[in-house]
């Protein structure tokens, strides 16, 4: 048994394949999916994704959105962003990062729509960053030894 | 104006084909998710049993110019607000100079209309259509919100559709609704028990509900654009080709009557001749 996951954003189909198991972190902390789930709808945090197949990880990240579990092992991640690790780089998050805290401190005080899209902005960078700090971490390790 | 309304169909059609898995699937999950949940559950899923008031979201274009277009799409508004009855009150919003005019004309009221969002939509510019709609029905002005536009089956077909966007979860009950892109969904029905909501059915609802609008009124927007490119592109096609025919027409005739007029000075003069050459 395996799962079929799909994961989509608006702009494009980030992954689709049949993958063993999903981890992925919901606003209740993070949860792992497994073939014979029962049907789930939750809310997605920004964070990490992983998906386990033939004891080989794919590591994503994305931001917020919803997981829904279907029966017949079907996983469909409806993310606002979403991309695997092999495409983030660390400079241009960076950038991002700062571009988002600096926006973050301008509308602190003024409008409060913008001030909660540039939180969410930020939170989706630090995730993005965060991710990437980690895997690149482990490639630099794999790469010594 | 064929090659302008080519690279802009281009533009729109990848546009659309882009964010169509997202909004299909987000479509389903409402489909699937909203047969199983309690309907008093949110407000988005409100279901009144009457049909009073209902609100319609009309996609038209800006300009003229784009063949049966606009007409088509106006012609199945008008045939949804008829088959809505008389006792029904209709409000609508348009997009699009055309479909507010159009409206107008006869004499629908008209709550808003947007103009200049067709041509290039953006999310951010979507995003005020569908809170806006979000908050009409949330303080239970209306009982359905049906949304008509134009899908985007292919360059050379495209078809006008009514969606009924609001409550979500009655799209079932509906006939010959319910479809994003060119695919039917189909029903599944293996899907037995309920859904588990984490963390509670209300907190995930609340987020994802009025995101779906928002996508589907996105999504509808692109689909407009790209069948409003496309059906320009051909209508400005044909125009080509019909005045190329004209013209082709148009100099044989003149041509036609130059020789004659030629052959007539020719005529004239050697019969001219002839006649001083015979005294």
């Amino acid at each position: 048994m395996s799962l079929t996951l799909k994961i989509v954003t608006p702009e494009r189909v980030v992954y689709e394949d049949t993958v063993d198991s999903v981890s992925v972190m919901t606003q209740m902390g993070e949860i792992t999916i497994l073939p014979g789930h029962i049907p789930l709808v939750a809310n997605l945090q920004a964070g990490e994704l992983r998906a386990k197949k033939n004891d080989e990880e794919i590591y994503l990240v994305s931001s917020t959105g919803f997981l829904e579990v279907r029966h017949g092992n079907q996983v469909t991640i409806l993310a606002d962003t979403a991309e695997r690790v092999e495409e983030l780089e660390l400079e241009k998050i960076e950038a991002a990062k700062e571009r988002a805290r600096k926006m973050l401190e301008e509308k602190r005080n003024i409008d409060d729509v913008a001030f909660a899209d540039a939180a969410a902005m930020l939170e989706r960078e630090l995730a993005r960053e965060r991710v990437a700090i980690k895997r690149k971490k482990y490639r630099d390790v794999g790469k010594q030894s | 104006m064929e090659l302008v309304a080519a690279s802009k169909m281009r533009k729109a059609v990848g546009a659309v084909s882009a964010s169509r898995p997202y909004s299909k699937l987000a479509w389903e999950t409402v489909l699937s998710v909203g047969g199983k949940i309690d309907a008093t559950l949110h407000p988005l899923m409100r279901q009144s049993g009457k049909v009073e008031n209902v609100l319609i979201l009309l996609l038209a274009s800006d300009r003229g110019l784009a063949g049966g277009y606009n007409t088509n799409v106006i012609k199945s508004a008008i045939s949804g607000i008829r088959r809505l009855g008389e006792n029904v009150k209709i409000q609508t919003i348009c997009i699009g100079k055309r479909g507010a005019d159009a409206m107008r004309r006869i004499k629908q009221p008209v709550l808003a209309s947007f103009t200049e969002i067709t041509n290039n939509p953006k999310f951010e510019e979507i995003l005020p259509i569908g809170k806006m709609i979000i908050s009409e029905f949330n303080e239970g002005k209306y009982d359905k919100v049906l949304l008509v536009y134009t899908d985007f089956v292919s360059a050379i077909s495209q078809k006008p559709l009514i969606l009924e966007l609001l409550p979500f979860g009655a799209q079932e009950k509906s006939e010959d609704l319910g479809q994003t892109g060119t695919e039917k969904i189909e029903e599944k029905t293996d899907d037995k028990g309920d859904y588990t909501f984490e963390p509670t059915p209300r907190d995930v609802l609340d987020k994802m509900l009025p995101r779906l609008v928002e996508t589907m009124v996105y999504q509808a927007v692109l689909e407009a654009a790209a069948s409003e490119h496309s059906s320009r592109m051909f209508a400005m096609r044909s125009a080509s080709d019909n005045a190329g025919e004209m013209i082709d027409d148009l100099s044989f005739t003149f041509n036609q009557a130059r020789q004659a007029g030629i052959t007539q000075e020719i005529a004239e003069i050697s019969s001219g001749k002839a006649a001083l050459e015979a005294k």
